[in-house]
């Protein structure tokens, strides 16, 4: 069993095959040793997220791990195909998501990150530039002139 | 209300996330997110962005670039080309008329086409954009003294012959009428010439071998033989040679014999390799050569690659490795192809050898592997050759097999494997593999950057994305039942040569060439006036390049008679055919009609015509079996109707009579083979009468030839579509008005005459209808000449 300390000092206790689908505390505990009583500090998560995150892994701890990177043949799949576990997991409101997007890139979990990314990229297919930046609150910082050219440029690429 | 705004947490995603999730958007998408805002913007201008949404909508990335120098381009591009190959586009077929075509070379610079046949020992060059003859085909021989050809070899500015007789021919300047020449090279081999090779750019150096085991050497601007080199006494299968002195080939052995020779010394200095100017005729060099060539030089190496011949040879000269396929290592099998089309896969535990030699060595290294079930490769290209390795030192090997699967093999690279002389050779497995892709073996294979294009014996084309590996179009050739086509012969349906640009398909089958153009933006082409002009130019232009045997404008080239005499003796022969058959028809029907109608109430003439349709299936399956799979399925289906025919003057419900009637023809067609084939010239005796019965007055029994039509030369094919197949290749019922003008009723001078003398020579009086119309297709094709 691993402990898991969160930034807002919650402690986790979890299996050490759920905690090592993190690359991140599969590298730390290596270099800790297997002796070591003491928690793993992950100042860059908060505790509901990692509660989140937690159940992503524990769900996931069966699964195969993940096929070497490599740059020629490596097959993902489309957005399209999340499962149906994952869809109900990361069904969370934008805050969260994107707290458990940055926990999965700062615990180097692949999986968890893949899915985080596809769910925005979701989010943002099929809607016009409009709608886009009401789903995600940006403000447009573009000049009147700055938008022409992007809609020039984006005419000539449509042409081809 | 003043609502507090709302946080924007997707602006606290680091870039290299943000990336992350745009790599999962297409490229549409992308465009839409790039006028969200200007970090947006930033991050999908960011190149990496790009490639890896190219990976993830493709699923890996590419081992050749279609566009290297940004992955934003070679992701639209690789978008727009999938697009443009989806997109329908008509193609133009067109028929040379020079036999079964065998040779093709693509000039894509100046959209030339040269086609070859051995079969008549022809050749002509056409427009690709057009399928326009451009120049009169040429004959491989003189008139006087037709020679067959073993083998053909074709460059821009010249053609090479072997003949069967053992000599060898340059022709040049084939493009121009008046600077035109053929030349027969002194001397000649003890065999057969079955293959030819030459280096690009060096006009003075000609390679032939021979089935007597030998390679000779000749300069041609001498027309001597140079250097004879001796092999192991089996036929010299492939020759190739590269620019570091090695002479490579490949026997009927199963080995790959190679020779350090400087061929260079041999030929004129003038013309090293690489310098791109043409050869001056001087006479400069004539010294150099040796007059007579000394002792046959014996091979330097002697690589064993494999105990059964070598089928396939793709040499790559920049690695000097050879990629060969070997037969399947039979244990006493009934020879030939014909055999091995019928066997399944799993009865046969013969396999065909896929691997890659290194000749500068002799050592193997690269065994391709998972060609288990591969019972006999039939097609085999490799992409180094022509291309050279990608950049990460790797290429792509492609085979097809009999049994119409594809395998695609990544090389790696070759000069790292090369330096280790005495290494084990890498086995490689297949990186993606297309079981059963195509129903007929694989007979040719095109690869590029962007698609696999796969063709099979059975006229049908596959358009493949290589990184995706979906199949992005279907394609096929209808084959016209021209009269100089041996019916028999169920290869004229290979598809023999296959051509492709990034947006062009070229593709050849039996003596039919067709053009595919994908270019985007570019109207759908004209057919009906290509036809016209394909034709018209074809036909005179053959007539004028036998020009000194004719003798006036209308006057019968020898050619010409020759193939009217063939036309004649095939409709005679049809005829014959076809009146036996019928014959035993009606033979037939009336033993059933007397057997039916004395004793049977309706309810058991009902069950005896479903025990004989399921008799009929039973029989199908096995003659099928007995003719494999590459065989079309419409020479079956005409004499059917000659049934129902027969049936309904004796009144008996069509629909019994269908059923009923033909199991005694597939009974008796599988008794006795040969009657079978005949049946098959019936039928494509009666489909081009069909064809060409617009101009004739026809019977009824034209008209229930349910709408089947030959596909005639020049003629634009449908496309082919996998779902209705049989109902798009016949589904052409209407007669095409424009065919009318080539029938020509009024027939003037010379060629009238002679042609009522043949034809009054046909026994005409049972199938008037039939055979005047398959006359008039035999007029047609003059028609067009005078």
């Amino acid at each position: 069993m691993v402990k898991l300390s969160s930034s807002d000092g919650r402690e986790f206790v979890v299996a050490k095959e759920v905690a090592c689908q993190s690359v991140l505390i599969k590298n730390m505990l290596e270099d800790l040793g297997e002796d070591s009583d003491a928690p793993i500090p992950l100042p860059n998560v908060s505790g509901p997220v990692l509660e989140k995150v937690i159940e992503y892994a524990t769900h996931h701890k069966d699964d195969a791990p993940p096929p070497p990177e490599d740059d020629s043949k490596n097959i993902t799949k489309s957005s399209e195909d999340i499962e149906e576990w994952d869809k109900e997991f990361i069904n969370v409101d934008q805050g969260t998501l994107f707290e458990i997007i940055l926990a999965a890139n700062y615990l180097d979990m692949k999986g968890l990150l893949d899915l985080g990314c596809k769910t925005v990229a979701n989010m943002i297919k099929g809607k016009t530039v409009e709608e886009i930046r009401k789903t995600f609150n940006i403000v447009n910082d573009f000049t009147p002139e700055e938008e022409e050219q992007i809609r020039k440029e984006n005419e000539w690429c449509e042409d081809r | 209300m003043p609502t507090q705004p709302q946080p924007c947490y997707v602006a606290g995603l680091p870039d290299e996330l943000l990336v992350h999730v745009f790599s999962n958007l297409d490229a549409d998408e992308m465009r839409a997110a790039l006028g969200v805002c200007r970090r947006w913007k930033s991050v999908i201008s960011d190149d990496h962005c790009w490639k890896l949404a190219l990976r993830n909508y493709f699923g890996s990335l590419p081992l050749r670039r279609v566009a290297p120098s940004s992955w934003r381009t070679e992701y639209l591009r690789r978008l727009a080309l999938a697009r443009a190959w989806r997109k329908s586009k008509q193609g133009v077929q067109f028929e040379p008329r020079i036999g079964r075509i065998d040779e093709i070379f693509v000039d894509s610079n100046e959209n030339r086409v040269f086609v070859a046949s051995l079969q008549k020992g022809m050749a002509s060059i056409h427009s690709s954009a057009t399928g326009r003859s451009e120049r009169a085909a040429v004959h491989a021989s003189d008139d006087q003294s037709a020679l067959e050809v073993g083998a053909i070899k074709i460059d821009k500015m010249r053609v090479a012959i072997g003949y069967l007789t053992g000599q060898v021919a340059l022709m040049s300047n084939i493009r121009d009428k008046q600077r035109y020449s053929r030349r027969m090279l002194n001397g000649f081999h003890h065999g057969p010439v079955i293959s030819l090779a030459w280096l690009p750019g060096v006009m003075s150096l000609l390679l032939s071998g021979s089935v007597d085991g030998q390679i000779r050497i000749w300069d041609v601007d001498s027309g001597e033989c140079v250097r004879v080199l001796t092999g192991d006494d089996s036929r010299i299968v492939h020759i190739a040679v590269d620019q570091h002195n090695h002479v490579v080939a490949s026997t009927g052995m199963g080995n790959c014999l190679v020779w350090d020779i400087d061929l260079m010394s041999h030929v004129g200095s003038a013309d090293k390799p690489g310098s791109s100017q043409p050869p001056q005729p001087t006479l400069a060099h004539a010294p150099h050569v040796q007059p007579a060539y000394g002792e046959p030089l014996k091979p330097s190496r002697r690589i064993k690659c494999s105990s059964t011949p070598i089928t396939h040879f793709v040499y790559d000269p920049a690695s000097s490795c050879v990629a060969i396929a070997s037969a399947p290592e039979a244990p006493a099998q009934t020879p030939g192809q014909q055999a091995s089309t019928v066997q399944l896969p799993f009865n046969d535990t013969r396999v065909s050898r896929v691997s890659i030699w290194n000749v500068a060595t002799g050592a193997e290294t690269v065994s391709c592997t998972g060609s288990a079930l591969d019972f006999s490769i039939t097609s085999l290209l490799w992409d180094r050759p022509g291309k050279g390795p990608s950049l990460s030192g790797s290429s792509t090997l492609v085979s097809g097999n009999a049994s119409g699967s594809v395998r695609i093999w990544t090389i790696p690279d070759l000069a790292r494997a090369g330096n280790v002389p005495e290494c084990v050779p890498e086995l490689v497995k297949p990186v993606r593999t297309f079981v059963s892709l195509h129903l007929a073996p694989i007979t040719a294979l095109f690869l590029d950057e962007a698609k696999l294009v796969t063709a099979s014996g059975d006229g049908k084309i596959k358009i493949i994305d290589i990184l995706t590996g979906e199949i992005l179009r279907q394609l096929a050739i209808k084959l016209s039942r021209s009269p100089w086509m041996d019916m028999d012969d169920e290869s004229h349906q290979n598809v023999r040569c296959l051509w492709a640009s990034s947006h062009t398909l070229i593709a050849t089958a039996g003596g039919a060439v067709k053009f595919w153009s994908f270019e985007p933006g570019s109207l759908a082409s004209t057919p009906n006036k290509k036809k016209r002009n394909s034709r018209g130019a074809t036909r005179m232009g053959s007539s004028s390049t036998l020009g000194g045997s004719r003798a006036g404008r209308i006057g019968f080239s020898r050619e010409d008679l020759v193939e009217i005499d063939d036309d004649v003796h095939q409709i005679r022969r049809e005829i014959d055919a076809e009146r036996t058959e019928l014959a035993f028809m009606r033979h037939q029907f009336r033993e059933f009609n007397g057997a039916a109608t004395s004793d049977m109430s309706e309810e058991e003439m009902l069950r005896l015509a479903l025990l004989m349709s399921a008799d009929q299936l039973q029989e199908d399956e096995r003659r099928r079996s007995m003719w494999g799979r590459a065989l079309d399925a419409s020479p079956q289906t005409a004499p059917v109707d000659v049934a129902t025919d027969t049936a309904n003057d004796a009144a008996i419900a069509a629909a019994l009579a269908d059923s009923a009637f033909s199991p005694p023809r597939t009974a008796r067609s599988a008794t006795r083979p040969i009657p079978r084939s005949s049946s098959s010239s019936v039928a494509s005796s009666s489909r081009a009468a069909a064809g060409s019965g617009g101009a004739s007055s026809q019977g009824s029994w034209q008209r229930r030839q349910r709408g089947q039509q030959p596909h005639r030369s020049g003629r634009p094919a449908d496309e082919w579509d996998e779902d209705d197949d049989d109902a798009d290749q016949f589904g052409d019922s209407t007669l095409d008005p424009e065919l009318a003008q080539y029938i020509s009723p009024g027939m003037r001078g010379a060629t009238g005459h002679a042609l009522a003398a043949y034809m009054e020579d046909l026994d005409l009086d049972a199938r008037s209808g039939s055979a005047g119309s398959a006359g008039a297709g035999a007029r047609r094709r003059i028609g067009g000449g005078s």
